[in-house]
């Protein structure tokens, strides 16, 4: 893994990728050797509330203790101007959420879903190995790389059940307000914020949205009001995949044109449970014998999505050097009064 | 004898111990069975954890810790890990931190025999701030350091060793993981425990706040933020009611928080004001801080009234606000 100096290398924006909660995501690259990275961008003025900066730091931390094929590699973090600086490894096709929404708005077909469901188990269950418990799972924290596979990001949320060293796992009954901002994604236990708790099973619960996500091309609820979609989770309303199986004459023509193996439907079937207890765990699901043969041999992600743009090949991007600008962030005051000292 | 509960290792804790022990003496030999040292580490880290924080859904068992604690003790095991934290593998410097810290939680009574150890070998504690000054173990080790701070006695030693002002660097350092780690630690430090921590910077007041001011004109934004917010939490904690007469009695201090409300962040301006308050607020101003204010009187009327007024929520802003305003435009010269 290249260790990135950034402060001293010096780099440029090439290009942009995404907006995320607290400021852009984009490429850069060092000004020596123009090895390229992602790099997200804190605005710390915007973030003018003190536990937005808290953030910063706890994705940090986060980012550094986690090392494993589908966890996003981390480089470096550092101080620019009002700006933190997070730079990461560059996942050339971006989250699977820009994907959604740039090539494949219907969703994606069910072998790229299968190699992406697996690998994504894979980070949850060196996660969960560790009793870490993500409570983000959702398309825009799924990264996608041509060559490399799939790299779980937004780590913001993370939070570790046996703080206290002891061997029973824990639930938890943490709900910050924070996590609101990944509501339909999150297991109805999650939400229901009762005295039972949660643990490691919400993630599944969120995967199981996730590949909803993935292969429909929106999350479930997404027409609801967040009370609706609190109702209808806690009630046992599984969101299901969207093919000629599962809709009738009047769903749209395009989800019409799919067709998920029965092994994938009851895979989101078996994630979406409403007791956690009757999910799969994050080792099983590595393997996903028990709900369809492996495929032969492994395809490289640009093989099974080839309708993708990489963000490297997207030559009107790469053009721009831009500056950092926040001047709207800047203080409107008057800085011009004079002090007598 | 064996101890089927614990899976495949059949070790008793005494063993394991030793079994770690030797691999760390490898690693410090540094010779060719290194590589291999560390992977027994590696392994034997492993067993450790399973007897401290059992098997999946079983609890540990009491007593297999407290063998495995004793041992550890005994064969001096956690210098050695720290010594040679960086040389491990990335998930077993992991595995030293949780280790660590565990052992450090464990009571017997009301007696904390890790606490107990480590008062005994403060040199480990040293070791540990020195971590910071290496990029791979340095949060690993601010973990430790933040769990040790949370024992009075621990706080103490670390607070009165000179190596305390190395943090000043640390928290200054270009990567930001690591420079924010530094800052937490430092902050525990500083504000854990209140009286040891109020009496640590009474005495000390000058070589700490001498230092500190630096902070306050660091570079980097974020040392700037953090440092002016911790300051405002320092002063408006009752316990530190002498650091704050001291420190509002000084007119740079007065100088500097004026000039921080004019910085072009918006965030600063407002941890200034935070700090900048209490100068107004003291009932009995010295000589040279109420002539500055007297000086500025219409300036700062005219710069307050206009000062952070999208704040329409902040009602408690708002009212010290207003009362800041009142108190300067009713000085009397």
């Amino acid at each position: 893994m290249p260790i990135l100096d950034l402060a001293n290398a010096g780099f440029q924006a090439y290009a942009y990728i995404d907006e995320a909660s607290c400021g852009a995501v984009k490429v850069y690259a060092t000004k020596k050797g123009g090895h390229r990275f992602a790099c997200k961008m804190w605005q710390l003025e915007k973030l003018a509330d003190r536990c937005g900066f808290q953030h910063a730091i706890e994705e940090v931390q986060w980012l550094k203790l986690l090392r494993h094929t589908n966890i996003v590699p981390f480089y470096a973090a550092i101080v620019c101007d009002r700006h933190i600086l997070i730079a990461t490894h560059l996942s050339d096709m971006g989250s699977a959420l820009n994907v959604i929404e740039k090539d494949y708005k219907v969703g994606f077909p069910e072998s790229a879903l299968v190699s992406i469901t697996k690998q994504l188990s894979q980070a949850l269950n060196y996660l969960h190995s560790q009793y870490i418990l993500h409570r983000s799972i959702r398309a825009s924290h799924v990264l996608l790389d041509s060559q490399g596979g799939v790299r779980l990001t937004g780590f913001k949320h993370c939070i570790r059940l046996n703080e206290h060293g002891l061997g029973k796992i824990h639930p938890i009954n943490e709900f910050s307000e924070h996590l609101s901002d990944s509501l339909l994604w999150l297991a109805p236990e999650v939400l229901s914020q009762n005295v039972s708790g949660y643990g490691l099973p919400s993630d599944i619960y969120s995967l199981g949205i996730t590949i909803c996500e993935m292969a429909n091309g929106f999350p479930p609820f997404t027409d609801m009001s967040p009370l609706q979609m609190l109702y209808e989770k806690t009630r046992g309303t599984t969101p299901r995949l969207l093919d000629s199986t599962t809709i009738g004459p009047e769903g749209s023509a395009d989800h019409h044109q799919h067709h998920f193996s029965a092994g994938l439907h009851k895979l989101v079937a078996a994630c979406l449970s409403i007791r956690p207890e009757d999910r799969p765990n994050a080792s099983q699901l590595t393997t996903t014998n028990s709900f369809f043969k492996e495929t032969k041999r492994p395809q490289t992600l640009r093989s099974l999505l080839p309708g993708v743009k990489l963000i490297t090949e997207d030559t009107n991007k790469l053009t721009t050097i831009e500056e950092m600008d926040d001047s709207r962030e800047v203080s409107t005051m008057d800085q011009f009064t004079q002090w007598d000292f | 004898m064996p101890l089927p509960i614990f899976g495949k290792s059949h070790k008793s804790p005494a063993d394991v111990v030793k079994n770690l022990k030797e691999a760390l003496v490898q690693i410090e030999k540094g010779d060719k069975k290194s590589d291999k040292a560390i992977e027994e580490v590696n392994k034997w880290l492993q067993t450790v954890k399973g007897i401290i924080y059992g098997q999946e859904g079983q609890e540990p068992n009491s007593e297999q810790v407290a063998q495995l604690a004793q041992e550890t003790y005994n064969a001096n095991v956690l210098p050695m890990l720290i010594k040679n934290l960086a040389k491990l593998e990335f998930e077993s410097k992991k595995d030293v931190a949780q280790i660590f810290n565990n052992l450090l939680r464990r009571q017997i009574g009301t007696r904390s025999p890790t606490v107990e150890y480590l008062c005994a070998r403060p040199e480990i504690l040293i070791t540990l701030v020195k971590g910071y000054e290496m990029p791979e173990i340095a949060v690993t080790c601010g973990s430790m350091l933040r769990e040790c701070i949370r024992h009075d006695h621990l706080a103490k030693v670390l607070l009165h060793h000179e190596s305390f002002y190395h943090f000043f660097t640390y928290v200054e350092v270009s990567s930001f993981d690591i420079a924010s780690d530094a800052f937490s630690t430092f902050k525990d430090l500083i504000t854990k425990h209140k009286t040891i921590c109020a009496e640590f910077l009474d005495t000390n007041y000058d070589k700490f706040f001498g230092e500190y001011q630096k902070l306050l004109n660091s570079e980097n934004y974020v040392t700037r933020r953090q440092s002016l917010k911790l300051l405002g939490e320092l002063l408006l904690d009752r316990h530190n009611f002498n650091v704050m007469t001291r420190y509002i009695s000084n007119p740079d201090n007065l100088k500097l928080m004026m000039n921080l409300l004019r910085e072009k962040s918006k965030s600063i301006q407002f941890e200034a004001f935070h700090v900048f308050k209490v100068f107004v607020a003291n009932p009995n101003k010295p000589r040279p801080i109420a002539d500055i204010l007297l000086r500025n009187r219409e300036r700062l009327v005219d710069f307050l009234s206009n000062f952070h007024n999208d704040r329409t929520e902040d009602e408690q802003f708002n009212d010290e606000k207003a009362y800041l305003i009142k108190q300067i435009q009713e000085m009397r010269a």
